[in-house]
């Protein structure tokens, strides 16, 4: 969340992707930097013991998630 | 990353020495540890969300564990004060002890990562080792204790996530950057005060519960106030508590910032206003009465300078209460097109000691005994310079005209305040002469006049349009726009003006320091 | 890393820090794949560079030192330096 909010102060719009279980945890941080809009989209969890077609399948539910973060929708 | 071992390969391996701190003064061994029995060590950092998920739901069971012979300790990749911080935030009230890089134990129990958990049996052998959050494997480790002490040991809940990797151990990181990120982790809480933006630019002293509680002393926390233009955020207690432990402010200092805030939110003085102008407007604040030498108030040589723990610290919290209570940040919604240094704090205190006059306060209508602050929108301070001046209608000249341009060059008649700062060389100038306050004030009054025609050029009032060219404008709209207070050491002839914040019709506010405030610092 | 501080905000009305300004799309621009280096967030990166290619953005892959800490200044320079957009993954 750090990194987010340091790329968006030097105006590059950025995204992170987490696991579900870290949502509470990113909303807090961002809040107590003073950037409560930091952009992140979630993934569900576990992914450690995905096969890798399991994994691409987390990657294209999210990637609609990812683009609206990144162009503002 | 989620292995566990409890098999032993080959000989069992002893349990390498701790090469740590404790919270007491004696050495933290191995032998002390399993003397109940057996002893769970668990490796954890402060940065680890799993080491913290570790210890809050390990921490509840440590006291019936300690109970059966099983001695648990959190042994912490952080400096002491770091561990046992972050142990009593996540409810751990087991053992704690901290590792200096580079790592030494961390390295010699092989670890890689963290939360590592270790059982260590009564002969000093590893009986099990865990890696990370892994609830089965906890489960088993635990189980396994409780064989080798002969008892049911209490096991966590199976609460998700089951599974859950750590992070590196600093063990396994070059010993280098380990001393380099270490070096940091004590500056991490100045960083964080930066990364939060709860800053004015300088760094700031993070307002702990414990710091801020010192601060409101017997006050409410809960009182507030009022809103704290222009965002409106609500000035509790608390969070003026909060503004000036983050000022560097002492708790002797608090009634005096409480004081100066209660004046600055009277709408009256249109703090609004001046908090989100492009004009240069700053908060003056100016403090008279006993509370200046029982907190240590410099009056003196350098009083419109740094120095002064309390000077500063007093103008900075109310500063701070205004550009983060008040989200008047500089940059943001504070407009001001250049700002000026005031605006990171200015509280000057008055030497009522060597002036020749009555105080400001006494002149506001207070009594000489009472402690008050008056609260004055101004701009940054022009210096006047007078070594040769040899009368005192000389001198009063000087420092009239020096005002000419206070705001703007022709903007005449000013309403809005000037204030001027007397060094005690020039008041005594006037002791001698025996001019009163009053005196000075008209005189200066007088001094400053031009014929309308030569006001017109550039910038000017409608005054001065609409009067005849050869009227006489006077700086001033009346003798009472000039402030006057005495500060400044005894050696030297500098005194300085303020110009004002203009056209928001803020008003003088003076408020008494409410009592009883330590006589002690 | 966050201890119980006394905030000097009023969260209910603390004005929030803008983001910054987004472009209408990412075809044509650059985005960097910033891999905080935890298990399967590299493969996981693969497929969504590949379907970054597929919207039409430019791609390019870099990594964090150690996940468990902010980014270093520097590698946050270097990434405004060659990147419109960044993408960071995946924190399990």
């Amino acid at each position: 969340m750090h990194d987010l909010v340091h790329l968006e102060r030097r105006g590059i719009p950025a995204v992170g992707i987490a696991t579900a279980p870290f949502a509470d945890e990113a909303i807090e941080q961002a809040r107590r930097l003073g950037m409560p809009g930091a952009r992140m989209a979630y993934i569900p969890h576990p992914v450690q013991l995905l096969t890798d077609d399991e994994l691409n399948a987390r990657a294209d539910a999210v990637f609609p998630d990812v683009l609206a973060a990144l162009t503002g929708g | 990353m989620t292995e566990s071992d409890l098999s032993q390969v080959g000989a069992p391996l002893p349990a390498p020495a701790l090469s740590v701190r404790g919270l007491g003064p004696a050495e933290v061994t191995v032998a002390d540890l399993t003397a109940g029995g057996g002893a769970l060590l668990l490796f954890v950092s402060e940065e680890c969300p799993t080491s913290a998920m570790a210890l809050r739901r390990l921490g509840p069971l440590c006291g019936a564990w300690q109970e059966a012979g099983l001695t648990a300790t959190a042994v912490f990749e952080d400096p002491l004060e770091v561990a046992v911080r972050v142990a009593r935030r996540l409810g751990w009230q087991a053992g704690v002890a901290a590792e200096d890089p580079p790592y030494r134990t961390s390295r010699a129990y092989r670890l890689v990562s963290v939360p590592t958990a270790v059982l260590v049996d009564r002969g000093g052998t590893i009986a099990g080792t865990v890696t990370g959050w892994d609830h089965a494997a906890l489960v088993a480790l635990i189980g396994r204790a409780g064989a080798l002490l002969g008892a049911e040991l209490a096991i966590p809940e199976a609460t998700e996530p089951r599974l859950k990797p750590g992070c590196s151990s600093k063990a396994a990181i070059d010993p280098e950057l380990a001393a380099a990120i270490s070096v940091q982790a004590g500056t991490d809480d100045v960083e964080e005060m930066f990364e939060r933006g709860w800053t004015d630019g300088l760094p700031v002293v993070p307002p702990t519960p414990d710091r801020v509680e010192a601060m409101l002393g017997s006050c409410d926390g809960r009182v507030s106030l009022g809103p704290v233009p222009p965002d409106m955020g609500e000035a509790t207690l608390e969070r003026v508590a909060a503004c000036a432990v983050l000022a560097g402010c002492r708790p002797a200092y608090f009634p005096v910032v409480v004081a100066a805030a209660q004046a600055a939110l009277d709408p009256a003085f249109n703090l609004h206003g001046q908090a989100v102008t492009t004009q240069p407007a700053g908060q003056l604040v100016v403090v008279n009465g006993p509370v200046r030498e029982a907190i240590g108030l410099n009056s003196g040589m350098g009083a419109l300078g740094p120095g002064f723990r309390a000077n500063l610290t007093i103008g900075r919290a109310l500063r701070l209460l205004v550009t983060l209570t008040g989200g008047g940040m500089p940059g943001r919604l504070d407009r001001a097109t250049q700002g000026q240094m005031g605006k990171v704090g200015f509280c000057v205190a008055e030497n009522e000691e060597v002036s020749p006059w009555e105080p400001l306060h006494v002149e506001r209508g207070f009594r000489p005994g009472q402690s008050v602050v008056t609260l004055i929108g101004s701009d940054a301070p022009l210096s006047i310079s007078d070594h040769r001046s040899r009368t005192p209608e000389d001198l009063a000249w000087i420092l009239a005209w020096a005002a000419a341009s206070a705001w703007s060059t022709n903007w005449w008649p000013l309403e809005e305040p000037s204030v001027f700062v007397i060094c005690p060389e020039h008041a005594g100038m006037f002791r001698a002469a025996g001019w009163t306050k009053q005196q000075l004030r008209r005189f200066m009054f007088d001094a400053v006049h031009k014929p309308a025609a030569e006001l017109r050029r550039g910038e000017t009032t409608p005054f001065v349009h609409a009067a005849g060219p050869a009227a006489q404008v006077s700086k001033w709209a009346s003798p009472e726009s000039i402030v006057l207070i005495v500060a400044g050491g005894e050696a030297g002839r500098y005194s300085a003006v303020l110009g004002p914040c203009t056209g928001m019709g803020s008003q003088i506010v003076s408020r008494e320091v409410g009592s009883p405030w330590p006589l002690t610092t | 890393m966050a201890a119980d501080y006394v905030s000097p905000f009023d969260e209910r009305v603390r004005a929030a820090e803008p983001l910054a300004p987004r472009p209408a799309s990412i075809s044509g621009r650059r985005v960097m794949l910033l891999d905080i280096r935890k298990n399967r967030g590299a493969e996981f990166l693969d497929r969504i560079e590949t379907l970054l290619q597929a919207a039409g953005a430019a791609t390019a892959r870099t990594t964090k030192e150690i996940f468990s800490k902010p980014a270093a200044l520097a590698l946050i320079g270097d990434i405004t330096g060659q990147a419109d957009l960044v993408v960071e993954a995946l924190a399990d």
